[in-house]
């Protein structure tokens, strides 16, 4: 009897569907097996990687078309442009929710706080806006994630919506500065000399009122300013430049800078006024009383915006103190830099001035964002992409290899630095209290949650949104409610 | 000397259980002391096992090798240096604290993992023409490297921690093939050698 060889041809086929079945399995996925896993560890591999600093910058109402970057040539930001030509730059940012700690929920969480289910005002006397209320329990914030991964987390703030009782936004982090005294912050009691301060504050429009009332504690939390060191802007900067120190000796780090300039009331010091008006000699227009403009004359809105703009500055002046600080420790060598606005501000375009939810014009929504790499990646590069603010943190994760957590809905935009496309987004939208916002690559449409009162406007002929079509472009408006709003929603809007 | 190069290739079985209790050994460090880093500190040991196993295995079929088949060879050779090199880089030496951008000794762990697999399959695919190995042990072990292959690509969970193991029985299985191999031809020789003798008688 002939003895039957084992050839290596007999091998090569055995061989070959072994892999062939082993590379099947594992592409499939290959669910039901997987599941028969459950009971094995699940981890295997090592961990770490390219384990960068973090620092992340916020400027509260930054508006786009305030920088040279973006095509500005009449308002000083020399490091902010300087910084945005060392990252990758994005052109069509937008928050996914507005305002103020609507957004930072999101960036904090890379959840979207868009369409505010579930919205629980946290006490009477807390910002009456739909969504706006802590970030709730059950969600894991970024800094709590990279706690996990062995960063030492520090923050600056002088936002002080983070800061007041419950918000918890601090949370994962193990050092942090809260800057008191901005804006409304109950820091401390109106005074004589604080009273007569009002006397040469412009109050007036829909919310005088409220307006008064949060002038009244501006002017009581400074009165004790000496030089422009005790300004809120150059406080959280100088602060965050000592925490640099900190930070340098306990890499990794990820710092949270967020500062609430140029946000109102626009109280810099005069030398940055003199740079955007003279000759004014009213009383000041520090505030805007959200709504309508028509009450102020164009000379106070003027000088309003140039109150506003000069606040720029000085942020873009106290920025650069900061970046100085980083860029002489060493830090920019090996720390990613993500800098990004939350939401914008109207000056008498369109008729309104402030943060008006009925008015979703540029002015409001676009936004700042750039990711500057430390090894140069997509320096100077430019994207049309619709990147936002729950994209932050699934960004800084992917840029370290870490996988987003399973609750974060953002993307990771640290592919683009590499070359390559995140996910498609042909559409984006926004949420603003009982507002929604939508565009496409050549209409944008705001609205009630409802669909009530839209406006459509054609991108492609009127980039400022000057001219509503929505009456001769109904099924446009049809599509962009149901197809893009109320489907990102996952369903109808709720309402309160 | 000669015999015990010969023979080191039985190291794989050691080298290749280790590898095995990965899972099972990052489980319990992060059981014990709250990070995986205590076992991947004890690693090594695994990976250095493998490589003088898999040196024994080349020396065994030294001289019959073809151009491929020394290709594998070094390229794991080269696959496995680089694991060692990073696991004593990143949880000894700390080089990845200090250059945390390139993160070379992470780098050198993960990128020599899929080294390691690649010539572990061009290994295993080639060896058999030489006939040193037993076939009946290459063959799960290519298997095995590719699982490998797999798990070392990206993190699969616990699917992937099933083909890491799978990685580490195939060399054990590579090396006890050796032994089983060994033992054989011992009885065979043995046998023969009474055969003859009672013959002779």
């Amino acid at each position: 009897m002939k003895e039957r060889t084992f050839t290596r041809r007999d091998f090569l086929k055995v061989a070959g569907a072994g892999a062939a079945g082993a590379t099947m399995l594992g592409a499939a996925g290959c669910g039901s097996l997987a599941n028969s896993f459950t009971q094995v560890p699940d981890e295997y591999l090592p961990s770490g990687g390219s384990r960068m600093n973090v620092i992340l910058v916020i400027i509260d109402s930054l508006r786009r078309d305030h920088l040279g970057v973006y095509g500005n040539d009449w308002i000083k930001t020399p490091n902010l442009d300087a910084l945005a030509k060392e990252s990758l730059r994005f052109d069509r940012s937008y928050p996914e929710s507005l305002p103020t700690i609507l957004a930072r929920r999101a960036i904090h969480t890379g959840i979207r706080t868009f369409p505010f289910r579930d919205w629980q005002k946290w006490y009477d006397e807390d910002v009456n806006l739909w969504g706006w209320q802590p970030i709730p329990r059950g969600q894991v914030t970024l800094a709590e994630i990279l706690l996990g991964e062995g960063f030492y987390n520090l923050m600056v703030t002088d936002t002080l919506h983070q800061f007041r009782p419950f918000y918890d936004m601090h949370r994962g982090f193990h050092a942090f500065d809260f800057i008191r005294g901005q804006e409304r912050d109950l820091f401390r009691p109106p005074s004589p000399a604080s009273e007569k301060k009002m006397e040469n504050t412009l109050i007036g429009g829909p919310s005088a009122a409220h307006s008064a009332e949060i002038m009244r504690q501006y002017w009581a939390n400074t009165m004790d300013r000496q030089t422009e060191e005790d300004w809120f802007a150059p406080q959280v900067f100088t602060k965050a430049a000592e925490y640099l120190e900190m930070a340098k000796e306990s890499q990794p780090f990820f710092m949270f800078v967020d500062n609430y300039d140029p946000h109102e009331p626009w109280d810099p010091p005069q030398k940055y006024i003199d740079l955007y008006s003279d000759g004014y000699d009213g009383p000041e227009p520090v505030t805007s009383s959200s709504g309508p403009s028509d009450w102020l004359t164009e000379r106070q809105l003027e000088r309003m915006h140039a109150r506003y703009s000069a606040e720029v500055t000085m942020t873009d002046h106290w920025l650069g103190h900061f970046l100085d600080k980083a860029q002489g420790l060493g830090i920019l060598d090996n720390t990613m830099l993500i800098l990004l606005s939350d939401h914008g501000h109207a000056f008498g375009e369109h008729g309104y001035a402030g943060k008006v939810a009925g008015a979703l014009y540029p002015e409001l929504t676009d936004t700042i964002f750039f990711v500057r790499h430390p090894g140069g990646k997509g320096a100077g590069t430019t994207s049309d992409h619709y990147a936002s603010t729950h994209d932050v943190a699934p960004t800084i994760l992917g840029s370290m290899g870490l996988e987003p957590h399973p609750q974060m809905g953002g993307q990771d935009l640290s592919v683009m630095l590499d070359g390559k496309e995140p996910g498609p987004r042909p559409h984006f939208t926004a949420g603003y209290h009982d507002h929604v916002w939508s565009r496409d690559e050549k209409y944008a449409m705001f609205s009630l949650y409802n669909g009530s009162d839209p406006h459509l406007f054609d991108l492609e002929n009127d980039p400022k949104m000057d001219k509503n079509i929505a009456s001769s472009h109904p099924a446009v408006v049809k599509k962009m409610f149901d197809e893009y709003i109320i489907k990102d929603a996952g369903g109808p809007l709720p309402h309160y | 000397m000669s015999f015990l190069l010969k023979w080191s290739g039985i190291l794989c079985v050691p080298g290749g259980v280790l590898w095995a209790l990965t899972p099972t050994g990052v489980y319990i460090s992060n059981l014990a002391f709250h990070t995986p880093n205590v076992f991947w500190k004890l690693f090594w040991p695994a990976p250095l096992l493998i490589l003088l196993g898999l040196v024994g295995l080349q020396l065994r079929q030294s001289g019959r090798s073809g151009l491929l088949e020394k290709l594998g060879f070094f390229v794991a050779i080269l696959g496995l240096v680089m694991v060692i090199a990073g696991d004593v880089g990143l949880y000894w030496l700390g080089v990845d604290d200090r250059f945390i951008v390139t993160a070379p000794a992470y780098s050198a762990f993960r990128l020599g993992l899929l080294v390691l697999a690649v010539g572990s399959i061009l290994f295993g695919v080639t060896s058999p023409r030489d006939g040193a190995l037993p076939t009946w042990g290459l063959l799960p072990f290519v298997v095995g490297s590719l699982c490998g292959l797999i798990s070392f690509s990206r993190d699969l969970g616990s699917f992937g921690a099933v083909l890491w193991i799978l990685f580490g029985v195939g060399w054990a299985w590579l090396g006890l093939s050796l032994v089983v191999e060994g033992f054989s031809s011992f009885l065979r020789t043995r046998r023969a050698t009474r055969g003859g003798v009672a013959a002779k008688k």
